[in-house]
C-alpha cells in the first residue's frame, strides 16, 4: 500500500480554477508526464462538443508574476488538444508553490490510474520518474503492482530502459503494441543504429511476436557470424526486395524474410529438411497418407498419418 | 593462489566460527599483495550490486541449508550417467564464455563457499554407506571448479580421506586449473579421480578465460599420474569452429605426449548446449565469442544444442582419433540420445541405467 502521508495534505478540489494563457504552459513531455502515443481524436471531439469538463492541474515555474511559465502536472493530453483546437486560455488549477515534485507526480499518477490503461512506454515513464524521487526498492514493492507488473528489479529496469534508451520509432511501436516486450528487451541489447534499422522493418511489416524474436535473433547471429554490421545486413538486396515487394502482403513478407534468414543461419538444417520433403514426395504415398518428421528433425522418429474417409453411400 | 584475485569476503552471520571460514580468512589475511585489499565484512542480506564479473572477486562464505549430495540434474529425454553432485560451492573464479553457471546462478553471484561441509560429512557418508553394493560416483565440479579455490578451502583435505576408505564410491575432482598441490600433499589415492576439462587449443585460449593452458593442464595430469592418481578427461563442450578437426587432433597429440592412456578411467564427450536464457548473457558478457555461431536447434529438453548430424560428426571424429590413440579409454557421451550413441560410438547403453553400469564397471576395473 502507498503511504497516505505522500498525499494527505493536497486538497485539489479546494483550489479554484483560474484562466491561464495556453502559450504560458510548457506542453513538452515534462517531469510529471506519463502520456505517450495517445490518439487525440476522441478527446478533441469531446471538447469541441461539450467543452472542457476537468481543469488541468499546473505547477508554476516562476515567482508568481504575470509572465510565469507553467508546467503540466495533470492534464497533459487536454492541454495538447486545447492548443490544437486553437484555444488561447483555459481554466486550470495551479498548485501551491510549496508542492513537492513527488506530490505532483503522485497526483498525476493517481488521477490517471483508475481511468485509463497505461501502455508499456507510459509505464516506463511513470516508473522512471518515480525512481528519480523514491528509493528503487519502494518503487518495485509499492508501485509496480499498480501496473499489474511483477515486483522484480529486472522488470523495473526493462521498463525504465524502454523509456530512457529506446528511440522514438521503437517507442511508438511499443506504445502501439506492435513491438512485443520480448523483442524490445532483445533490441535494448543492441546499439542504436542496429535497433533503428530493425524497427524500420517492424514498422512497415507486421511480424507476430515469435517472428519478431526470431528476426532479431537471426539478424544478430548472422551479423556476428558474417562480421557484417546489422545495418549493412538489413540493407542487402535480398532483404530489401522482400520489404518493398508490392505483390506480397505484410504477413507474406514477414514469412519470406524469416525463411530467407533461417536458410542463411541454419543451412545444414534447412538442406536436410528439403531433402526429407523431396524423399517423401518420391515415395508417391497414396492419398490420405502423410509422413512428417518430428519438429526440426531432432528425433529419429517420423510420424505416419493415414486418413481414411468413409465413402458416401 | 594462482591468478584469482579475491578482493572481498562476505561472511554470513553465524558462519564466522566455522573451521573452514577460519581457515579461509586466515589464508586471506596473510596472503601477499593480491589479497591485501580484502575487507572482511559481516553483512546480511547479500549486496545485490555486482558488476559484469558476477562477483568473481568476492568470496561469500555461508552455511548451505540444502542437501549436499544430489543427483546430477539430467533430463529423461537423454541418456544420463547418474552422477552425484557434492555441492561444496557455487560459481567459479574462471570465466569460460560457455559456462552454464552464468545463468544458473545469475541471482546468486559471488564465489559461494559452503563452509558447513565438514559438519555435514557424516550425513553425506551415511548416504553413501546406506547401500554398500551400489557404486556411487561423486563429483564436486558441476557447480564450481573442484580445485580452483582448493588452496583456500582445502576441500582435498576434507574429502580425500573419507572417500578413499570407501569401496563403493569414487570422488572426482574436475578442474581447468593446475592447482594440484592439495592433492599431492594428501597420502590418499584410492577411489580418487582427478579430472580435467579439455578442448581445442583455440577454444581453450579464446573461450576459457582464467583457466590454465592446455599444456599446464596436461602437465598437471601427468604429475598426478606419476603420483599414483587415476585421471579422467571431459571434452565438454565440444565446439565446431574453423579448423576444429586439426584443433582437437592437436589436443589428442598433446595427451599422447603427456599421459599414460592406461591410467585413464574415462573420457566423456558432450557438445555445447544451453538453456535459451544463457544466450543473451553470453552475448553481453563475451561480445567477442564465436561459440554461438553454430547451427543450434531446440532439443527435447528445451536446451539449444547443435543440429544432430553436426553432433554426430563431432563425436565420431573424436571417438575415431581417441581410439586410435588407445582402445580402452572408457569413452562415453554426456546427455545424448540412443540414436546418437549408436551412430557415433558404434554402440549404445540404451538407457541411463546402462550408462551407469558401464561407468561402474570402469570403476571396478580400475580400482578393483
Amino acid at each position: 500500500m502507498i503511504k497516505v502521508s505522500y498525499m494527505d495534505r493536497l486538497k485539489i478540489a479546494d483550489i479554484l480554477p483560474q484562466q491561464i494563457n495556453l502559450n504560458q504552459i510548457d506542453d513538452s513531455s515534462g517531469p510529471y508526464s506519463m502520456s505517450y502515443g495517445f490518439n487525440p481524436g476522441p478527446l478533441a471531439a469531446s471538447i469541441s462538443r461539450i467543452g472542457l469538463i476537468n481543469s488541468p492541474i499546473l505547477a508554476r515555474e516562476g515567482k508568481g508574476g504575470a509572465e510565469d511559465e507553467f508546467v503540466v502536472v495533470s492534464g497533459f493530453r487536454r492541454i495538447r488538444v486545447l492548443k490544437k483546437l486553437n484555444w488561447t486560455k483555459a481554466p486550470c488549477r495551479v498548485l501551491p508553490e510549496a508542492t513537492s515534485s513527488l506530490k505532483c507526480l503522485l497526483l498525476n499518477l493517481y488521477e490517471n490510474l483508475p481511468v485509463r490503461n497505461f501502455n508499456a512506454v507510459e509505464m516506463g515513464m511513470a516508473l522512471t520518474r518515480l525512481a528519480e524521487l523514491l528509493p528503487k526498492e519502494e518503487v518495485v514493492k509499492d508501485f509496480m503492482p499498480l501496473f499489474d507488473l511483477p515486483s522484480h528489479e529486472e522488470t523495473l529496469h526493462l521498463f525504465m530502459r524502454i523509456e530512457t534508451a529506446l528511440e522514438t520509432q521503437a517507442k511508438d511501436l511499443v506504445a502501439r503494441g506492435s513491438l512485443s516486450l520480448q523483442a524490445a528487451k532483445l533490441l535494448l541489447e543492441m546499439d542504436s543504429a542496429a535497433r533503428q534499422k530493425i524497427c524500420r522493418y517492424f514498422s512497415t511489416i507486421k511480424f507476430n511476436k515469435n517472428q519478431q524474436a526470431q528476426f532479431i535473433d537471426f539478424v544478430n547471429d548472422l551479423s556476428h557470424i558474417e562480421d557484417n554490421p546489422i545495418s549493412g545486413l538489413l540493407d542487402e538486396p535480398d532483404l530489401t526486395e522482400i520489404r518493398h515487394n508490392e505483390r506480397m502482403n505484410s504477413p507474406q513478407k514477414a514469412r519470406a524474410l524469416i525463411k530467407l534468414l533461417r536458410a542463411r543461419r541454419l543451412p545444414h538444417l534447412v538442406k536436410t529438411e528439403k531433402r526429407f520433403r523431396h524423399m517423401v514426395e518420391n515415395l508417391a504415398l497414396p492419398a490420405g497418407c502423410q509422413i512428417t518428421p518430428l519438429p526440426i528433425l531432432k528425433a529419429p522418429i517420423i510420424s505416419l498419418k493415414s486418413f481414411l474417409k468413409r465413402e458416401k453411400t | 593462489m594462482a591468478d584469482f584475485h579475491i578482493k572481498r569476503a562476505i561472511m554470513e552471520e553465524g558462519s564466522e566460527k566455522n573451521p573452514m571460514t577460519r581457515r579461509i580468512m586466515g589464508k586471506l589475511s596473510h596472503a601477499p599483495s593480491d589479497v591485501s585489499e580484502a575487507s572482511f565484512k559481516f553483512q546480511k542480506p547479500l549486496d545485490s550490486k555486482v558488476g559484469g564479473n558476477m562477483g568473481k572477486d568476492t568470496l561469500h562464505l555461508l552455511s548451505y541449508k540444502g542437501e549436499f549430495l544430489k543427483p546430477c540434474p539430467g533430463t529423461k529425454e537423454y541418456i544420463c550417467c547418474d552422477y552425484q553432485i557434492l555441492n561444496v560451492a557455487t560459481n567459479c573464479p574462471l570465466d569460460c564464455s560457455y559456462c552454464i553457471l552464468q545463468s544458473y546462478f545469475l541471482n546468486q553471484p559471488y564465489l559461494r563457499i559452503h563452509v558447513n561441509l565438514e559438519e555435514n560429512m557424516a550425513r553425506i557418508l551415511a548416504t553413501i554407506d546406506r547401500d554398500p553394493q551400489q557404486i556411487i560416483r561423486v563429483g564436486t565440479g558441476e557447480f564450481a571448479d573442484s580445485l580452483a579455490l582448493d588452496p583456500l578451502t582445502h576441500w582435498t583435505d576434507v574429502l580425500m580421506r573419507p572417500f578413499s576408505k570407501r569401496k563403493n564410491a569414487v570422488l572426482e575432482f574436475k578442474t581447468k586449473t593446475a592447482q594440484i598441490e592439495g592433492l599431492l600433499a594428501s597420502p590418499y589415492r584410492d577411489r580418487i579421480i582427478v579430472s580435467w576439462s579439455l578442448n581445442s587449443p583455440l577454444i581453450s585460449t579464446k573461450e576459457e578465460k582464467g583457466a590454465a593452458t592446455l599444456k599446464q593442464r596436461l602437465e598437471a595430469a601427468r604429475r598426478c599420474q606419476q603420483e599414483g592418481f587415476v585421471v579422467s578427461f571431459h571434452f565438454d563442450p565440444l565446439i565446431p569452429h574453423k579448423g576444429w578437426r586439426e584443433g582437437y587432433l592437436k589436443t589428442i597429440d598433446l595427451m599422447d605426449r603427456y599421459l599414460d592412456p592406461g591410467g585413464i578411467i574415462w573420457i566423456s564427450m558432450g557438445s555445447l548446449r544451453f538453456m535459451p536464457d544463457l544466450k543473451p548473457i553470453i552475448r553481453k558478457r563475451h561480445p567477442e565469442t564465436s561459440i554461438l555461431d553454430g547451427e543450434f536447434i531446440t532439443g527435447l529438453d528445451g536446451k539449444a544444442r547443435y543440429f544432430k548430424p553436426i553432433r554426430m560428426e563431432l563425436y565420431g571424429f573424436m571417438r575415431q582419433n581417441l581410439e586410435q590413440w588407445h582402445s580402452d579409454l572408457g569413452l562415453y557421451l554426456c546427455m545424448e540420445s540412443d540414436e546418437v550413441w549408436r551412430k557415433s560410438m558404434g554402440w549404445s547403453p540404451e538407457k541411463s541405467r546402462g550408462l551407469k553400469r558401464f561407468l561402474d564397471d570402469r570403476v571396478v576395473k580400475i580400482f578393483g
